[in-house]
């Protein structure tokens, strides 16, 4: 186990994941070990998202409801708007998202989010479901929940992490970062190969002496007439006369 | 289109860039450590955001067996905001185990109280929220400026505002109580020391001695704090200024108050005393990123060294000097 070398440095950032990013670097740099700050928990639970007739069925069902008549909320008591028609009760995200946070680390939440995980829900989907609710509640405005979208986003991912899930984060993409190093480690090797193929080929003409190699291979007859052709010689790859 | 599919859509989009840029992060995290799998990186995001965005609470709310608490990461990474922000504010820490409930004793904000141990809890109380920044502008429950009360029942107070305890983010070493040094010493000691092989060896000095009987550590509940900087004259000064200055702005405050609305407009109050703002720690960061410290509370920032975030609602929610 790697101990610390240092205290952390400071990073304020307004981008949460590069926030996160500047610690786990300043982490690893300080003498941690990826182990120490993401250990292994064994094989991970695939959240593979599977299809179902019945799912899809319901969801067509449900959008052949078809949409509210247009000026529809025009017809609506103004004494007795909407929650989300209503001033939000959170103005300020930071207490927005400790709103959000606090109800997502509730016993209850948390267990349907660790199923929805496990069944291939998407991260993104349920970020978007948990603060459409609280838009629809009246709790936060449209504005503030494009803000939290990142860091509820997170704390479900880190949820998702602690209970050992292979998470989808948008639509089905769960082994979206294995096959990404797949192929980065593919190319690298293809340019290990390259570079060594390059290697001997270097290795192979730099000893060949020009002066030593045997003209008569190839008899005097041809060579003149590859001479007199020259630009008409064509390559048996090329497209030819049409 | 409505506003709810317009919504949607927004959505939909900042999701996409979302995961946008944690691929992002993710290959440059790759490009510095090299050999480290994507998702193993996906992971240590995550729960380094996880902390960020909690301020420390999702320590505590994965329990004392997931990956958060059973790593020493978490704490450090956080402890940077303690001496930024001198966070140590919490008490409690007595009943609770190391570790996680050792980092709670020094930070914590809102979450920590609201949020639940879905995976398993750790530790006890968490104790209050109050915390140091806080109580250097507001003073405690007992009055403002007054010594605040950090853990209740504890038996710890937060520091007296502008005090030494209070600027460099300490716990008042007077008043903490021998078992709660014994706790701490506990902590600390934890992967070493036997819990049958400590021993108090003189009246309120203990011992503690690992499985092959050495001494790893004596702990002196009776000893003097060390002296530092606010034990010195200057220091002495800079503190009763600070002191001197708080009280003068409520004493001001409240004298008119008293008095009642003074008909010359535009007069500087009592409460708009010069100097507090120039201690203020949040004007600083604030004109370090360029933000308006108005409007501080509203710009999403994030890191372990953020004050919005580590001091979070308690600070905004809190009755501020400026009364007047």
């Amino acid at each position: 186990m790697g101990t610390p070398k240092r205290q952390a440095n400071p990073v304020v950032s307004s981008n949460l994941s590069e926030a996160a990013g500047q610690i786990v670097l300043d982490g690893l740099d300080a003498g941690f070990d990826i182990e120490d700050i993401a250990p292994d928990k064994g094989p991970k639970i695939r959240g593979e998202a599977k299809f179902s007739q019945e799912n899809l069925d319901e969801l067509v069902s449900l959008s052949n409801k078809g949409g509210p008549i247009p000026g529809q909320s025009l017809t609506r008591d103004s004494e007795d708007p909407y929650p989300w028609e209503t001033p939000p009760e959170f103005t300020n995200p930071r207490e927005a998202l400790d709103d959000v946070v606090g109800s997502i680390m509730q016993p209850e939440a948390m267990k349907n989010i660790v199923s929805a995980l496990a069944q291939g829900a998407a991260v993104a989907d349920l970020g978007t479901a948990i603060l459409y609710a609280k838009f629809n509640e009246g709790k936060i405005s449209p504005d503030t929940m494009m803000l939290l979208a990142e860091p509820v986003m997170y704390t479900i991912m880190a949820i998702g992490e602690e209970a050992n899930i292979q998470y989808n984060i948008e639509g089905n993409d769960l082994d979206e970062f294995d096959e990404e190093d797949e192929r980065e480690e593919e190319e690298k090797k293809l340019n290990e190969f390259r570079n060594v193929l390059t290697d001997i080929k270097k290795g192979a003409t730099k000893n060949i002496e020009t002066s030593k190699i045997d003209t008569n291979v190839v008899p005097e007859s041809i060579l003149a007439q590859v001479k007199e052709k020259g630009p008409e010689i064509q390559s048996l790859l090329s497209r030819g006369e049409e | 289109m409505g506003l709810f599919k317009k919504l949607k859509k927004a959505f939909k989009k900042v999701t996409g860039a979302v995961k946008k840029v944690v691929k992002k992060v993710v290959k440059g995290v790759k490009k510095v450590v090299k050999k480290i799998s994507s998702s193993k990186i996906l992971k240590a995001l995550a729960i380094a955001a996880a902390v960020v965005v909690t301020g420390g609470a999702a320590l505590t709310a994965f329990g004392g067996t997931g990956a958060l608490a059973s790593s020493q990461f978490g704490s450090w990474m956080m402890s940077t905001s303690q001496s930024v922000l001198g966070g140590k504010a919490f008490g409690a820490a007595a009943t609770m185990k190391p570790g996680v409930g050792k980092f709670l004793t020094q930070t914590g904000n809102f979450l920590a109280k609201t949020a639940a141990k879905p995976f398993g809890a750790v530790g006890g109380a968490l104790g209050s929220t109050a915390r140091v920044g806080a109580n250097i502008l507001t003073g405690a429950e007992g009055g403002a400026f007054a010594p605040g009360q950090a853990g209740a029942g504890t038996g710890i107070t937060a520091p007296k505002p502008f005090s030494k305890e209070a600027l460099s983010g300490q716990m008042s070493k007077m008043s903490k109580s021998s078992e709660q040094l014994l706790n701490e010493a506990m902590d600390r000691n934890l992967n070493s020391f036997n819990g049958s092989t400590y021993k108090e060896i003189e009246p309120g000095v203990f011992e503690f001695r690992d499985v092959n009987n050495n001494i790893i550590e004596t702990v002196n509940t009776t000893s003097t704090p060390k002296t530092g900087f606010f034990d010195t004259t200057a220091g002495k000064v800079v503190s009763d200024v600070g002191t001197a200055v708080g009280t003068n702005v409520l004493t001001g405050a409240a004298m008119q108050a008293i008095q009642g609305e003074p008909e010359l407009r535009g007069s500087m109050s009592g409460a708009a005393y010069e100097g507090a703002e120039f201690m203020d720690p949040l004007k600083i960061y604030a004109a370090q990123q360029g933000i308006s410290t108005d409007s501080i509370y509203q710009h999403m920032m994030y890191g372990n060294a953020d004050p919005s975030s580590m001091y979070g609602n308690e600070l905004y929610r809190q009755q501020t000097v400026g009364i007047a």
